[in-house]
Formats: structure tokens, C-alpha cells, sequence
């Protein structure tokens, strides 16, 4: 086991992929875990589930036609950059929805004065992180390509009502392709250093942003002698 | 928790150039039967194995392999690998580790355009000053015609197959000087980059054009419209002539979107979307080598 710190970190980890049913509004996290993750699970495992995913089966998965984007909508829209997921009406409307208009014109607001000076993110900074989760159509695999996906709502809620009905660990995870892994939830409570090393194990986005269908992964932390 | 026996959690397709790579993950030690009841048919056969996953239906389309199949049969799991072509010479890889994987490693000789193959001119439309059509929110048609572009020239390099570009940045370029470009090289074949457009915002979908004064485009029009309705999901607005390239070699013009339409538009925002299109060309190609020999 090496240190860092003082923190023991583990020697390896192993990333179990599943590949699962394709999740929708009908599934419930903790009975996809106990199907698909509890008949392998050992003590000290920890369930990680995609952010989109978990997402989707709250509900959270909008078709765009049922979006009715208002004029301050159809305005921001056209600041992002037009590959970005908030570069649409639709999308833009539901992140107006999300955080509120205030905070959304202060956000662009710090935004455009940010990037006089070169900052980048600043946005996402005001707005709330929540935002920076939104998916738009295309982002998401199929049959939810064709719909604009939020961010999930109560993440910390969600992982621990997995940890009290099945036992394992679980968190909530936002990967991409870019190496960006972020730990939006978790029901234990792991050092920093611990959460780092965590999140170099999987900039390699095990559980892929294509058509995988592998929304679940079951991490076993690996130490040398056991 | 947990059971003794090894258990099936995913399995996953992957290819080079060379092979393609069905992988099957589980969490300990199996051993795999594998045995072909068809030419185009590989079983693998994981006796003792539980089976977690979903059994499904697994989509591929890599040029070899079309789809996979995981069944579960009394206590048998059964990975069923369906290939566009007889499989040549399959082998069964053991990966030691955690997950252990079981892959089965198949020669993609049948499907590799032959050596030397080309040159392939890779023609995005519009640019310069002409930006083409605009999609109802923001997006412009010479840049994405210009991004499949480059992932269409990635891939085919990655084939070995000779390519160029009528132009690779965002400059003016004549329809002559396209020709012109496409002649000087000795071209195999032309394949124009371009997005649909319609005054109608509802209509949308794929279409290929092909040159009328050119022999074999509409046959390669044929393979690369399936392909792309195959792995893109959106609605077929079949297959045209087109005057637009009085040419000696093969020409195709390729519209994977109507990008006036909003959804389509949408669409055309993914990197993930924009590769597929290339790949799905690629496949398409492919399957019109198959066909016929082609000149070396």
C-alpha cells in the first residue's frame, strides 16, 4: 500500500464494467444495483454509477419539443460556443429553469466580463455546476440521443439509500473523454487524497460516452497481501 | 453477496486494421468452446458462467462484424458473433487479470482494401465564402462538412488507403479545381462531404447522390446509403442521380443530414455523430470493394 500524505492509498483498483437493460424513467437506482451489481459485490467494493444515467431514470431526459423556449432563451443562446450543450432554445430555457434567470443573466454576465481577461468557466462558476451536466441532443446513447438530459437532482440522496438497501458503497460519477472525472456524490466519506487517486484511476472513462450501455461499474480497491 | 461461479458482465466489440476483437469480461477465471455452425458465424460457448448482463443484441459495424448476440441457454451463455463475411481463421485470446477477459481475435484480411487502394478524394463542399447551408440555430455547413472530412481522412489512413483532400481549412475552391485536383491524382473515386437543406424545416435524413457518367457510383452509392441508414438511426431519403461531376472515376456526393432541420442540425453537434457518419462511409466502402476487384 503506498502513502501519500499519510493517507494510505490502494495498490491497484479493479473496474468491473456491466453492461445493463437500457435504464429509463421506470428504473429505480437501488434495483438496478441489487440486480446488477449485489450478486458480485464483496465488502469494501464501491457501485459507481454515470451521472446521465441516473439522470434519465429520474425523469430528467427532455424531449425538445415539449420545451417552449422564452425570448431570454432564444437571446443567451447564441453566446455559448454553438457546439456547446447549452446552444440551443431548448437547452438554454431548461438551464434558465434549472438555476433561475437572475442567476443565469449574472452568470453571463461574470462570463463576458471573464473573458475579457481571458478566464474560461467562469459561467458555469455562477450559474452552478448543475448546468455543466446538461446534455444536448446527441450527447446521450441511443434512444435518449434525441432528448436534452440534466444533470441528476439529490445525487447524495440517491447513494445512500443505495448503501442502506444493499450494503455496498456507491457514487455518482461524471466522466468524459476529455479526462475530466467528477465525483458528484458518494456515501463515504473518502480523504482528498483518496478522492484523487480515485479520480486518476478513471480519466480513461471506463465506462465510455458512445453506445456502451455500461451505466454501472463495481470498483474493488486492490492492497498488496490481501 | 456473492457467488463462486464466473460471471459474464460485458462484453464489447473493438478492431485494427488488421482484426477485429469480440471481448467478453467476467469476473474469474471460464473457458470458452468456440465453434463455427456458418461461415459468417462465430459461437462462443462459456459453460459454468453466470450470466449478469443484459443479454442483448449488440450493435458492431465495423466492417467484419455486424452485430453480437449474448444468450443465455439452460446453464450455458452463448456469445453468437454474426460478420458481413466468412470468418477467416479465429483465434481465442485469454487475458489474465481482473476483469479476466475471454476474446475472440477474427482476421480482418476479407475485409481490408486492397494494397495499394486509391487515391481516395475526400471532397468537403462549400468553404471559403461559400458557407452552404445553416442549420436553424447555429451551425454552419462548411465547418461540419470539413469536420467529417477529417475523421473520414483518419480512418481510411488508418486502412492504408491513399487519400487527399480538395481542401483541408476553410478556403474557396472552384468545382473546376476540385476536378482539376481529383484528375491530376488519378482518383479511385470522389467523395463530396455535404449537409442536406430544404425549405420545408420538417423534412430531414440521409441521402447519397451518385454521378451518372460514372461507372460503379451508383453501386458505391447503394453500399454507403445502407450503411449510413444502418448506423446513424435517422430517416432515408434514398439515393439520387446527379449531374453536378462529369467525371471518369466514381463520384459520390454524401448528405447525412438536412441540416435545416433542427433535430438534424442537433445532431450534427457531436463529435461521437460526426465519426459515425465517417465510419458508416468507410463500411460502406468497404462493402463495394467486396464486390468487385478493384484496379491496383
Amino acid at each position: 500500500m503506498k502513502q501519500k500524505g499519510g493517507v494510505p492509498l490502494p495498490d491497484g483498483l479493479i473496474r468491473f464494467r456491466i453492461r445493463t437493460h437500457i435504464l429509463t424513467e421506470k428504473d429505480d437506482p437501488v434495483k438496478v444495483v441489487q440486480r446488477y451489481v449485489l450478486p458480485i459485490a464483496r465488502p469494501g467494493d464501491v457501485v459507481t454509477i454515470s451521472e446521465s444515467a441516473l439522470a434519465i431514470t429520474q425523469g430528467r431526459a427532455i424531449l425538445p419539443s415539449t420545451v417552449k423556449p422564452s425570448l431570454l432563451a432564444r437571446f443567451l443562446c447564441r453566446f455559448p460556443n454553438p457546439e456547446g450543450s447549452l446552444a440551443t432554445p431548448e437547452a438554454m430555457q431548461l438551464a434558465i429553469k434549472e438555476a433561475g434567470p437572475t442567476r443565469i443573466l449574472l452568470a453571463c454576465a461574470v462570463a463576458a466580463l471573464g473573458k475579457l481577461i481571458g478566464r474560461r468557466g467562469d459561467f458555469f462558476r455562477v450559474a452552478g455546476h448543475g448546468l455543466a451536466l446538461i446534455d444536448d441532443i446527441a450527447g446521450t446513447m441511443p434512444p435518449f440521443d434525441r432528448h436534452i438530459v440534466l444533470g441528476p437532482r439529490d445525487s447524495q440522496d440517491v447513494v445512500n439509500r443505495i448503501k442502506a438497501q444493499t450494503g455496498i458503497d456507491a457514487m455518482v460519477v461524471d466522466i468524459n473523454d476529455k479526462g475530466c472525472v467528477d465525483i458528484l456524490a458518494c456515501s463515504l466519506d473518502y480523504p482528498p487524497e483518496l478522492m484523487r487517486w480515485l479520480q486518476n484511476q478513471l480519466r480513461d472513462n471506463p465506462l465510455g460516452n458512445d453506445d456502451q450501455q455500461t451505466p454501472i461499474m463495481l470498483l474493488r480497491f486492490v492492497t498488496q497481501g490481501k | 453477496m456473492g457467488t463462486h461461479s464466473p460471471v459474464l458482465l460485458n462484453v464489447w466489440a473493438s478492431h485494427t486494421p488488421e482484426s477485429s476483437l469480440v471481448c467478453m469480461e467476467l469476473t474469474d477465471k471460464a473457458e470458452v468452446r468456440s465453434r463455427q455452425p456458418e461461415p459468417h458465424v462465430l459461437l462462443a460457448e462459456l459453460g459454468g458462467v453466470l450470466c449478469l448482463m443484459h443479454p442483448d443484441r449488440i450493435r458492431v459495424l465495423d466492417g467484419l462484424i455486424h452485430h453480437l448476440e449474448v444468450q443465455v441457454k439452460d446453464d450455458m451463455t452463448v456469445v453468437v458473433v454474426n460478420c458481413e463475411v466468412p470468418i477467416v481463421q479465429p483465434r481465442v485470446l485469454v487475458r489474465e487479470g481482473q476483469p479476466f477477459q475471454l476474446c475472440l481475435q477474427l482476421n480482418r484480411q476479407p475485409v481490408i482494401f486492397p494494397k495499394p487502394f486509391g487515391p481516395i478524394i475526400i471532397d468537403p463542399a462549400c468553404g471559403g465564402r461559400i458557407k452552404g447551408a445553416r442549420g436553424p440555430i447555429n451551425l454552419i455547413e462548411k465547418k461540419l462538412n470539413l469536420d467529417v472530412a477529417r475523421y473520414l481522412g483518419a480512418i481510411l489512413e488508418q486502412h492504408n488507403v491513399k487519400i487527399s483532400f480538395t481542401r483541408d481549412s476553410d478556403v474557396d475552391v472552384t468545382k473546376e479545381a476540385r476536378l482539376l485536383m481529383a484528375k491530376k491524382a488519378g482518383a479511385w473515386a470522389m467523395i463530396t462531404l455535404a449537409m442536406g437543406s430544404s425549405k420545408d424545416g420538417a423534412e430531414r435524413g440521409t441521402r447519397v447522390l451518385y454521378s451518372i457518367s460514372a461507372k460503379d457510383s451508383l453501386a458505391l452509392a447503394k453500399e454507403i446509403h445502407v450503411a449510413l441508414i444502418e448506423r446513424l438511426g435517422i430517416p432515408d431519403r434514398g439515393i439520387s442521380p446527379s449531374k453536378e461531376y462529369r467525371s471518369p472515376f466514381v463520384w459520390v456526393r454524401i448528405e447525412p443530414v438536412v441540416l435545416t432541420n433542427k433535430q438534424d442540425e442537433a445532431m450534427m453537434r457531436s463529435p461521437t455523430f460526426k465519426e459515425r457518419i465517417a465510419r458508416a462511409i468507410v463500411n460502406g466502402l468497404l462493402r463495394h470493394v467486396r464486390q468487385r476487384e478493384m484496379p491496383q
